[in-house]
C-alpha cells in the first residue's frame, strides 16, 4: 500500500514535469513567455517553501537572496563580461555565502524577530542597490545584451535570448527544483525540518541540533533563491532594484500560501495561479489588485492550508 | 547510574531548582512528588538542559553530562516524555516514530521492540497523531522517547487525564521497562499510582529536595505523605 502510494506520488510529480515540457509545443507566443517567467518564479517559490513550508520559518528577506543571484549574474556579465555560465556559477557561490551569513545571524532569533531581522537584511541590500548606482544603475537597472547571453555547453552553442532555449532552460531548472524538493521532503532531513516546524523544543528533546538543521534549511532555501534570481536575469536580460523590494518576498510567501505550504507542488501551483489571476484581471480593470485580493481572501477562507495543502489534508495524506 | 549533585537551575534570576542531590540506579523507578509549582517539571527541564542556566553536576553511567547542549542530552541516553505529550500532531504515528528512530540511526529492531510494548500503535501507524485518543497519544509520546533507547526515561505526569484502563497499561509498560533495566524518573500526582510502580519517592518543595524515602516506608507510615504534601493517601 505504502509503495503503491509512493509510486502514485512519483507519477504525479513526473506528470507535472512532463506536462510543462509538452506545453511549449501548444502555447501561443504570449503565454510561452509568461510560462517561462512563471517557471523561474516557481523555482523561487519552491526555495521559499523549503524554509517556510517545511521548516516553519517565515522570512521577509527572500527578495535579498533572489536579488543576490540576480545582481551577481547581472553585474558580472554587464561589467566584467563574464560568460553566462560563469556568472551563473558565481551567483550560486555568492548566494551560498549570503545564506550562511544571514542564517548565522537571523537564526539567533525566532518568530516575529526572525521575520524582522530577515526584512532588515533585505532592506539593507535593497538600499545598497540604490546607493551603488554607478554599478547597479538603481531603479533603471541593467539590461544585458544579446551577445552576453550566449554560451557553449558540451560543444553546442546556446542563445538565451531565443524563446525556445529560454523555455527549456526554465523548465529544466524547475524540474530539477521539483525533484530536489521531492527528495528533501522524503528524506530524513525533510522529516526533521517538519518536526522543527511542528515543535522545535520537542525536536531538540529528541536529540536534534535544531539550530544546525534550520541553518541548513536557510542555506538550501537562500541558495536556490539566488539560483532563480540568476536564471531570471540571464533569461530575461534585466536586473533592477525593484526585485530587491519586500514585494518580492511577499510574492514568494503568497505563492506558497496559496498553493499549499509544505507541499512540493503547492508553490508551483500558487505561482501560476497568482501570476495568471493578476494577468487576466488586469485585462479588464485597472483595479485588478483589488479583485485579486478578494479572490485571495476567498481562497484563504475555503482553503486555509492552501490548495494542495487542503487536498492533502482532506483526501491525499500521502502527498509530499 | 544517574546522579544529580548540588544541582540548581534558574528561570531568569530566580532559582527554581535548588541544590538537589539525587541518585537513580539502573532499573530503578524514582518518583518525584510535590505540590503544584514545587519545581518538578522545572527539574526535568533542567536535566534536559532546556533552561538557560544550570549549576551542579549531572552524571549518567559515570559520564559527566552537565556541559552537554540540549540536543546532545537525549543522544547521551536520556529520554523525555513531557507533560501534555507534545506530539508532532500533523504527522502520522509512523512519521512520529521515524523522527525518534532517526536519531538512533534507525536500528530496525528498535521499532519492533517499541511496538511490542504498545501493540495498539501498530494498528494506527498511518493515522495522523493529532487524531489519536489521549491514551494513545501518551503511548506514542512514550514510544517515540523509547526509540532513542534511553538509559534513563523522564516521565512527566504520564497518566494525567487518562482513563483507568490506559493508566493500567502505562503502569504495565513502566514495569516492563524496569525489568529491561531502564531507569525512570517519574513525576506524578496520583500517589496510589506511584506506590504501585516506584521504588523510591523523592519529595520536593520550592525547588528543594526535602527527603527521599523507599516506597515500603511510605506504605508503612501514612503520615509521610501528609507531612510533605499536606494530603492523606
Amino acid at each position: 500500500m505504502k509503495t503503491h502510494r509512493k509510486l502514485v506520488s512519483l507519477y504525479l510529480h513526473a506528470a507535472v514535469i512532463l506536462g510543462l515540457f509538452l506545453a511549449q509545443f501548444f502555447l501561443p507566443d504570449y503565454l510561452y513567455l509568461a510560462v517561462t517567467r512563471v517557471m523561474i518564479l516557481s523555482v523561487f517559490a519552491i526555495a521559499y517553501n523549503i524554509l517556510f513550508g517545511y521548516t516553519g520559518l517565515l522570512s521577509l528577506g527572500h527578495a535579498m537572496f533572489f536579488s543576490v543571484g540576480l545582481y551577481t549574474a547581472g553585474l558580472t556579465v554587464y561589467h566584467l563580461e563574464w560568460s553566462a555560465a560563469e556568472a551563473f556559477v558565481s551567483s550560486i557561490g555568492v548566494g551560498l555565502i549570503f545564506s550562511i551569513l544571514l542564517g548565522a545571524v537571523a537564526l539567533r532569533t525566532s518568530g516575529v524577530a526572525f521575520m524582522i531581522v530577515t526584512l532588515m537584511f533585505s532592506q539593507v541590500f535593497y538600499l545598497g542597490t540604490l546607493y551603488f548606482t554607478t554599478y547597479t544603475r538603481g531603479d533603471e537597472g541593467l539590461v544585458l545584451s544579446e551577445g552576453a547571453r550566449q554560451f557553449t555547453f558540451l560543444f553546442a552553442s546556446f542563445d538565451l535570448s531565443d524563446p525556445s532555449v529560454r523555455y527549456v532552460v526554465a523548465w529544466l531548472l524547475l524540474s530539477l527544483s521539483i525533484i530536489f524538493c521531492y527528495v528533501i521532503a522524503r528524506s530524513r532531513l525533510g522529516r526533521a525540518l517538519v518536526a522543527i516546524r511542528e515543535n522545535e523544543t520537542r525536536t531538540q528533546m529528541l536529540g536534534y541540533n535544531t539550530f544546525m538543521l534550520k541553518l541548513v534549511a536557510v542555506i538550501i532555501s537562500g541558495t536556490l533563491s539566488s539560483i532563480s534570481g540568476a536564471a531570471y536575469v540571464l533569461l530575461f536580460a534585466y536586473a533592477g532594484s525593484s526585485f530587491a523590494t519586500i514585494q518580492y518576498s511577499i510574492d514568494a510567501l503568497l505563492y506558497t500560501l496559496l498553493g499549499g505550504a509544505g507541499t512540493v507542488l503547492g508553490p508551483v501551483l500558487g505561482a501560476f495561479l497568482m501570476f495568471f489571476m493578476i494577468d487576466i484581471t488586469s485585462e479588464y480593470t485597472s483595479a485588478y489588485l483589488l479583485i485579486a485580493g478578494i479572490i485571495l481572501v476567498f481562497l484563504v477562507m475555503y482553503f486555509p492550508r492552501g490548495i494542495l495543502g487542503e487536498v492533502r489534508h482532506r483526501w491525499l495524506q500521502w502527498l509530499p | 547510574m544517574f546522579s544529580l549533585q548540588n544541582f540548581s537551575a534558574y528561570h531568569g534570576a530566580s532559582r527554581v531548582v535548588q541544590n538537589i542531590d539525587l541518585e537513580v540506579d539502573a532499573g530503578e523507578v524514582v518518583c518525584i512528588l510535590g505540590r503544584n509549582g514545587a519545581g518538578k517539571t522545572s527539574m526535568l527541564h533542567a536535566i534536559m538542559n532546556l533552561m538557560p542556566r544550570r549549576e551542579g553536576t549531572v552524571t549518567l553511567c559515570d559520564v559527566d553530562i552537565s556541559r552537554l547542549s540540549a540536543h546532545d542530552v537525549p543522544r547521551a541516553g536520556i529520554g523525555y516524555v513531557p507533560q501534555g505529550r507534545r506530539l508532532f500532531s500533523e504527522l502520522t504515528v509512523e512519521q512520529n516514530l521515524e523522527i525518534g528512530l532517526m536519531v538512533n540511526q534507525a536500528l530496525p529492531d528498535v521499532l519492533g521492540s517499541v511496538l511490542e510494548l504498545f501493540p495498539i500503535l501498530k494498528q494506527r501507524l498511518n493515522q495522523v497523531s493529532g487524531t489519536l485518543s489521549g491514551g494513545e497519544q501518551q503511548m506514542l509520546a512514550m514510544a517515540r522517547a523509547l526509540c532513542i533507547e534511553p538509559k534513563l526515561l523522564l516521565l512527566d505526569e504520564p497518566t494525567e487525564g487518562l482513563m483507568p484502563s490506559m493508566i493500567a497499561l502505562i503502569r504495565e509498560v513502566v514495569q516492563t521497562l524496569k525489568t529491561r533495566g531502564v531507569s525512570i524518573l517519574l513525576v506524578e500526582q496520583r500517589v496510589g499510582a506511584v506506590l504501585e510502580v516506584a521504588d523510591r519517592v523523592a519529595f520536593i518543595e520550592t525547588g528543594r529536595l526535602l527527603n527521599t524515602v523507599s516506597v515500603s516506608e511510605v506504605e508503612k507510615d501514612n503520615e509521610i505523605i501528609k507531612r510533605y504534601l499536606g494530603v492523606s493517601r
